[in-house]
């Protein structure tokens, strides 16, 4: 037949027909003032299939031209034509999206999708008539919890549901144990009392000494008085009192010390260490760590109850509860003994929560950065149903980019998930004229128990 | 919006080992066994046996440094082994080179040691002599297990079992490189459980060897104290004897006598298999990554690491490792999500991702999901590990897809008022969320019925 004549209107940025349409109006094209018309992309398509002729300044326009010519806008771009022009090929309908056709979660909540909202809204590309339709009831409410999909078992599959954050049996309370740590009062004697103590231990000696001679069953040494003395580098032990004559051999006197002048007199010279030993002690502070930082031996006040500590600790070693697992500020997630179930162990260890791709979306929809979606793509079998003015939900939506782009960021992600309400999102890379389509989905792995 | 769809795992066609059980730990709590680890060059190593077989065989945690995954290094030649079926053995068959080297290879030791030739060669000879009678073939009937004498009873050869032992454990660092730079050896099927069999029994003859006299060079210790003997339990199976077969020519078998008919007879020597004592062990010990060790002792608490002497608590793990490997935080929280959905995750070096997630285990079902992590805030952005390109996310889905993996993505999002305190322990986990998301390809030219799916 005849070819359908057009020209191109570029202060429109569209092309009118100038002779009846074709076959192809029933799924490409639009009306405007009574006019019939075709987008660039269009026109530019059903030029390259022969089916219209495009004429502009009254010149038949080659197709080179028409490519220069027709693709200048932000919105059709080369890249975009060629996904067009790709998936039409294929035979699929390709529209351009509109975001305020897209529903929003409330709307298909109520089950509005059948109604248009642009009774108000006139749009150059698209009219939709007012008269309201049947529509799909489908809907789905995703702001909630997420559905878990696939094979699972019941027991794991609630718990991503069901369990709030905070009433989760692992949270951790503080033990007793961390309680004591908070006392810093009971900590080592500072050095003067010390001192006194130590005085007074001797004196006292002098006094245990005459006692004992009387009671032999009595034992020498009164343990409990017996402090802890702290030669910690922070507290420097200088005075040395004068040790009790009952203690030394015979013709041997002792006396008091003060060995501060002494200190001065050593350790002047910063020790230089080998390489090697440099780098043996860079790797121990990494995991070593020094005794007095220990809180329980802090709590310690003499040697009965330090060597008390060093028991407890050694036994516990060999045991299921090992010390430096379970008497510390964060311990091991499970309580074997506590668990019943393969499945109730997993939930035990679970920790960390499930997210969905849609959560917190809804907040990120006023951002202008957020990425743009390009077309409505139906398919080809649902042509001879295919209404223009009602086309109804597509198949998927298109977001054309380019391949050395970055992915999108988790959140552009969201965003542009969100902009695409309940139909699936495809990303459209374009590399010189070969394209391959990708798409990032939501999944939530099924939790796998065995028994 | 469609969520992907879940794809089951394929089961492997042959399946050579039975399940035992998802972790170490058994629900309940019985039978509760607390593995030990150590750390040596920032790498977490177990080198008990059983520790070993209990980690690998409940949960598959950790890799024998000398084998693929599962720690099956023997040095029996497998050809060897095949040859002489006939023989009833569980003994290691080696050949009398392989042999020699080992001799070699003690020998260097022990002049690093400073002994003199001649005290070296009359070691070597007194501990390589040959056990019981040398086997040919025909000659089954089970000998393996007499001929080689349990333990030796002169404290001479004790001394110099220790002696040997003591160049292995002192070698183990060493020996841990050389026997790597040995993994050609080592190149055995996988599904030789027989293997290990064979190991456990040399041990078991030889055990109790080493705490008779105060050793010269021994790596274990004789304190006798208690808390020694519970920590350096290990050391003393790895002081233990090796018996292993050598092939070897034997000699005298031909007679100058027979006539010329039987001359050709005279010049085949007659091979036979003499049990000797390796005098170089090479002991294969069970590596295990950060995020499995952590795992273990955090999530399961039945590993305690120790650094030298001491065990680490968990918080200073959870320090310690972020500093050897400064992702630490998000790929074991990656880690310890799949964990905790009875999944098991392996590394994904060789695919170039973070995880390969199994279901129950390698040995069972291929991979199914090949893993990147990265930390986000909860504006749903952060400095990614992986920044990747629409083109390196085809080339990376594309290799995933010819293995018949699924590219899964793992968005680890943390609040933004998380403070570094908070995040340097481990509890921080309870505030964090994980999406999880699959890359996929459409197929524009599909036919049309089957994008239903899509």
């Amino acid at each position: 037949g005849n070819l359908v004549k057009a020209e191109w209107k570029p202060d429109q940025g569209i092309v009118e027909l100038k002779s009846p349409a074709g076959k192809f109006w029933h799924t490409m094209g639009f009306s405007e003032r009574g006019k019939q018309c075709l987008l660039p992309e269009e026109a530019l398509y059903l030029l390259e299939c022969g089916s219209v002729q495009l004429f502009y300044r009254d010149v038949s326009l080659s197709i080179q031209e028409a490519y220069e010519t027709l693709l200048c806008q932000e919105a059709m771009s080369l890249s975009h034509y060629q996904v067009f022009s790709h998936l039409k090929q294929l035979g699929y309908i390709v529209l351009r999206f509109d975001p305020s056709t897209v529903p929003s979660p409330y709307e298909r909540q109520l089950n509005l999708e059948s109604h248009c909202k642009s009774s108000g809204k006139h749009h150059r590309k698209r009219r939709r008539s007012s008269s309201p339709r049947l529509c799909e009831k489908k809907h789905k409410v995703y702001e909630g919890l997420p559905e878990a999909e696939g094979t699972s078992s019941k027991d794991g599959d609630d718990y991503g549901d069901s369990i709030p954050p905070d009433e989760k049996p692992l949270s951790v309370q503080p033990k007793e144990s961390d309680a004591g740590i908070a006392e810093g009062e009971s900590m080592p004697v500072p050095l003067d009392t010390g001192q006194k103590d130590s005085l007074s231990f001797s004196s006292r000696q002098a006094g245990d000494h005459k006692e004992s001679s009387i009671g032999t069953r009595a034992p020498r040494w009164d343990f409990t008085t017996i402090t802890f003395p702290n030669v910690a580098s922070d507290q420097p032990c200088t005075h040395l009192p004068s040790p009790d004559n009952g203690l030394l051999p015979e013709n041997v006197l002792g006396r008091e010390v003060d060995a501060a002048s002494w200190c001065t007199r050593i350790n002047q010279k910063q020790e230089k260490l080998s390489r090697k030993e440099r780098k043996q002690r860079e790797r121990e502070s990494r995991y070593k760590s020094s005794v007095n930082a220990d809180q329980e031996v802090r709590r310690c006040s003499n040697w009965q109850e330090y060597k008390a500590l060093l028991e407890q600790r050694r036994q516990q070693r060999v045991w299921k509860r090992p010390s430096h697992l379970w008497d510390q500020a964060v311990t091991p997630l499970l309580r074997p003994e506590e668990v019943t179930s393969p499945a109730a162990l997993l939930q035990q260890i679970s920790v960390l929560q499930p997210s969905h791709i849609l959560d917190g979306a809804s907040w990120l929809q006023e951002d202008p950065e957020a990425m743009k979606i390009d077309f409505n793509v139906y398919q080809a079998d649902a042509v001879s149903k295919f209404k223009k003015t009602n086309p109804g939900k597509p198949h998927v939506r298109m977001c054309v980019r380019s391949f050395d782009e970055q992915i999108p960021s988790l959140r552009a992600l969201k965003q542009v998930t969100y902009l695409s309400g309940d139909v699936p999102l495809v990303f459209a890379l374009v590399d010189h004229g070969e394209i391959t389509f990708y798409s990032l989905k939501e999944f939530k792995l099924p939790v796998d128990v065995h028994h | 919006m469609a969520e992907a769809v879940f794809h089951p795992p394929r089961r492997k066609r042959r399946v050579f080992e039975s399940y035992e059980s998802p972790f170490p730990v058994d629900v309940g709590g019985k039978d509760f066994r607390l593995c030990q680890a150590e750390i040596i060059n920032n790498n977490v190593i177990v080198r008990n046996p059983e520790d070993i077989e209990q980690l690998y065989n409940k949960g598959y945690f950790g890799k024998g440094i000398l084998s693929r995954s599962r720690p099956v290094f023997s040095i029996s030649d497998p050809v060897l082994v095949a040859k002489w079926r006939g023989v009833n053995t569980t003994l290691p068959i080696i050949t009398s080179q392989k042999y020699q080297r080992r001799v070699q290879w003690a020998r260097s030791v022990l002049q690093e040691q400073g002994l003199d030739d001649c005290s070296i060669t009359r070691i070597l000879e007194n501990y390589t002599k040959p056990l019981g009678l040398p086997f040919s073939r025909g000659n089954g009937a089970g000998q393996a297990g007499d001929s080689c004498t349990r333990g030796d009873p002169e404290p001479g050869n004790a001394e110099e079992s220790r002696k040997s032992a003591g160049t292995e454990g002192a070698q183990s660092p060493e020996g841990q490189n050389g026997g790597s730079e040995q993994g050609g050896d080592a190149a055995l099927d996988p599904e030789s459980g027989s293997r290990q069999q064979e190991q456990g029994d040399s041990r078991e003859m030889a055990e109790g060897c080493c705490h008779r006299d105060p050793p010269v060079l021994c790596g274990c210790e004789v304190k006798q104290s208690p808390e020694q003997r519970a920590w350096e339990g290990m050391d003393s199976r790895e002081c233990a004897l090796e018996y292993v077969l050598v092939q070897e020519e034997e000699e005298g078998s031909s007679c100058p006598e027979d006539d010329s008919t039987h001359a050709q007879e005279n010049l085949v020597k007659k091979e036979v298999l003499v049990c000797r004592k390796n005098p170089f062990r090479i002991f294969e010990y069970l590596q295990l990554s950060l995020e499995e060790a952590f795992f273990l002792v955090y999530a399961l608490g039945c590993l305690s690491i120790y650094y030298g002497e001491e065990p680490l608590s968990i918080v200073k793990l959870w320090e310690v490792f972020s500093e050897v490997k400064p992702d630490f935080k998000t790929t074991y929280m990656a880690y310890h999500y799949f964990r905790g959905k009875g999944w098991v995750p392996k590394v994904g070096l060789k695919y170039g991702t973070d995880l390969l997630l199994y279901r129950k285990g390698p040995p069972f079902y291929h991979a199914s999901y090949s893993v990147i992590a990265e930390l986000v805030d909860d504006n749903f952005e952060g400095s990614l590990r992986r920044p990747l390109s629409w083109m390196s996310l085809s080339g990376l889905n594309r290799t995933t897809a010819n293995a018949s993996k699924e590219l899964m993505l793992c968005y680890l999002i943390r609040p933004s008022d998380m403070t570094a305190e908070e995040m340097s322990t481990p509890e921080c986990m309870k505030r964090i969320k994980v999406q999880e998301l699959i890359v996929t390809r459409w197929v524009s030219s599909r036919e049309r019925s089957e994008q239903d799916e899509f």
